[in-house]
């Protein structure tokens, strides 16, 4: 279905630079929303149109455009989504760690909904990503899970935040809900570094983090394409829960 | 070693499965935001 | 209590060294007499952790190498669950008389309360542990090949890793909903790290320690350990605030 993507080759071999000249654009954008309150109403909205059309591009260049791996075949198109989603979730776990000190040291509405967005996006991210590795594993591994040390401590951190989510249902006041999330969201903190050095620590079947230098510029290309929008689609998710964190909890103080 | 032949049914149900978990959410997001703010 | 007066917060800056370790030995004389006077809660824990060991024996059936290659992991197990129970009393008690909130209002320092209350749950771990491994040996024809006192140290830190973060959560459970739920749900993985390092280190100690990684399972322990009864004595007293 994709094969006239190949009559463009030469053009997009030209275009390997394209993604990380989005990222910049896009970490501009981010920065801009977090610096110029007026600009907050708009740039969330350019995010989300780049983010769009990125995951339309994405479709033919992973699917026909970059070549197929020499030992996983044309499995390995599943881990330009996989990567990114399990290094992001990660990610805004840690962003979860920094909001946490921050209502510890100085307690804020805005604090508490960026702990709070933080880890819904980041289970859907993770729980997401958790699935294509499963799905990518079957017909490489021969099976869908094992329990080694990536994919367990991995599975771990999900119970873990999934703990940290039902801690906040059940918790009706508003101040003692975030200080306990804060308190819980630092304990469970200490395991993101656990998990995402396993493949190091312990001899693990799952790979090591590759060097770009290493692998196909083609595929190190979709690799940054895929991150640059899924990056993009975290910063509007990310805005957007934050704001829906805020709407409640305003909601909740003032009275009936 | 040898390479994996094929698998396509799998690349193509974890597009599908991405982009169907990315739109319940983003939908759900949005629907959530919209009845709220005015 | 009165309502005109404020009650006195919990400071982390005010009290010495040495008032936050005599206030610790307060509370964990307190709870210690108390668990002694009324010795049922005790009792009750190590029956629970024995009649678990069984009904592990009865589950996994009769071959004697399974369940002697994995007897540590039973072992851990039993202490596992009867810490959900342990810990959870420990708050409850509290949380009935009201007097979490009278330990509030005196200038007891909320790190002080913490290392109290954590160490008098390692205590009770520990006891737990001292019947289980006997019953263990037993019921699953283990042997302790290596020194009794790699034991000791074993079984002190992966108690003391249970103990840390229980004591946190187990606070947090007492006073939210669901508490019976929570508890185990927030405490449980956490503790994975720590009690890998214990039944791997417990395994080894029965089956013997050919490639000598005994001593980084029990390094993995103590690094938990220090982590996390850190943590706890930094962040506790969050716990208890009032607003």
């Amino acid at each position: 279905m994709f094969d006239w993507v190949a009559s463009y080759s030469s053009g997009l071999q030209a275009a390997l630079w394209a993604p990380l000249v989005l990222l910049v654009f896009v970490l501009a954008l981010t920065l801009t929303h977090l610096v110029d309150r007026g600009s907050r109403s708009w740039v969330w909205k350019v995010l989300l149109g780049i983010a769009v059309l990125m995951f339309v591009v994405q479709a033919p260049l992973a699917l026909s455009w970059a070549p197929a791996e020499r030992y996983m075949g044309d499995t390995g198109r599943i881990l330009y989504m996989h990567v990114p989603l399990i290094s992001l979730a990660m990610a805004l776990l840690v962003i979860n760690f920094g909001a946490s000190i921050a209502y510890l040291m100085r307690p804020s509405m805005t604090a508490d909904a960026v702990a709070e967005a933080s880890v819904s996006v980041a289970m859907m991210y993770g729980v997401l990503g958790t699935l294509l590795g499963a799905i990518w594993a079957k017909p490489t591994w021969g099976t869908w899970w094992t329990w080694d040390p990536r994919l367990t401590t991995s599975a771990i951190l999900l119970v873990i935040y999934t703990g940290y989510l039902a801690l906040r249902r059940f918790v009706d006041e508003q101040e003692r809900r975030a200080t306990w999330s804060a308190v819980v969201g630092i304990l469970a903190a200490v395991n993101i570094p656990v998990t995402y050095f396993s493949v190091r620590w312990w001899r693990s079947i799952h790979q090591v983090q590759s060097n770009p230098s290493t692998v196909d510029p083609q595929m190190v290309m979709v690799l940054r394409w895929s991150y640059t929008m899924f990056i993009a689609l975290l910063v509007v998710l990310l805005y957007q829960r934050t704001l829906d964190a805020l709407e409640a909890r305003k909601r909740e103080s003032t009275p009936p | 070693m040898g390479q994996v032949v094929g698998g396509w049914s799998y690349v193509w149900a974890s597009y599908a499965v991405t982009w169907i978990v990315v739109l319940v959410y983003g939908v759900n997001l949005y629907a959530r935001r919209r009845a709220k703010s005015p | 209590m009165s309502e005109a007066q404020p009650p006195v917060p919990l400071s982390a800056s005010s009290p010495p060294p040495g008032g936050i370790l005599r206030a610790t030995l307060a509370i964990l004389g307190k709870d210690l007499l108390l668990e002694w006077r009324t010795r049922a809660r005790l009792n009750a824990l190590v029956l629970f952790s024995l009649a678990t060991l069984l009904l592990f024996s009865f589950a996994l059936g009769p071959d004697t190498a399974a369940l002697r290659r994995s007897a540590g992991g039973y072992v851990w197990l039993a202490i596992l669950f009867a810490s959900v129970l342990s810990l959870g009393e420990s708050f409850r008690v509290e949380a009935e008389n009201m007097s979490l909130e009278g330990l509030r209002l005196l200038p007891v320092d909320g790190r002080a309360l913490f290392l109290g209350k954590a160490i008098g749950n390692t205590l009770v771990l520990c006891a737990v542990s001292l019947v289980s491994l006997p019953v263990a040996i037993g019921l699953f024809d283990a042997e302790v090949t290596l020194d009794a006192g790699r034991l000791v140290l074993v079984m002190l830190a992966g108690c003391a890793g249970v103990a840390a973060p229980g004591t946190v959560y187990a606070a947090i459970a007492a006073n939210a909903k669901a508490r019976d739920v929570l508890l185990p749900l927030l405490l449980f993985p956490i503790l994975i790290p720590s009690l890998l390092a214990s039944v791997k280190a417990t395994a080894l100690i029965f089956q013997g320690d050919a490639m000598g990684e005994l001593s980084s399972w029990l390094s993995l322990s103590c690094a938990f350990d220090v982590l996390y009864w850190g943590l706890g004595y930094f962040l506790f007293p969050r716990i208890l605030e009032e607003n």
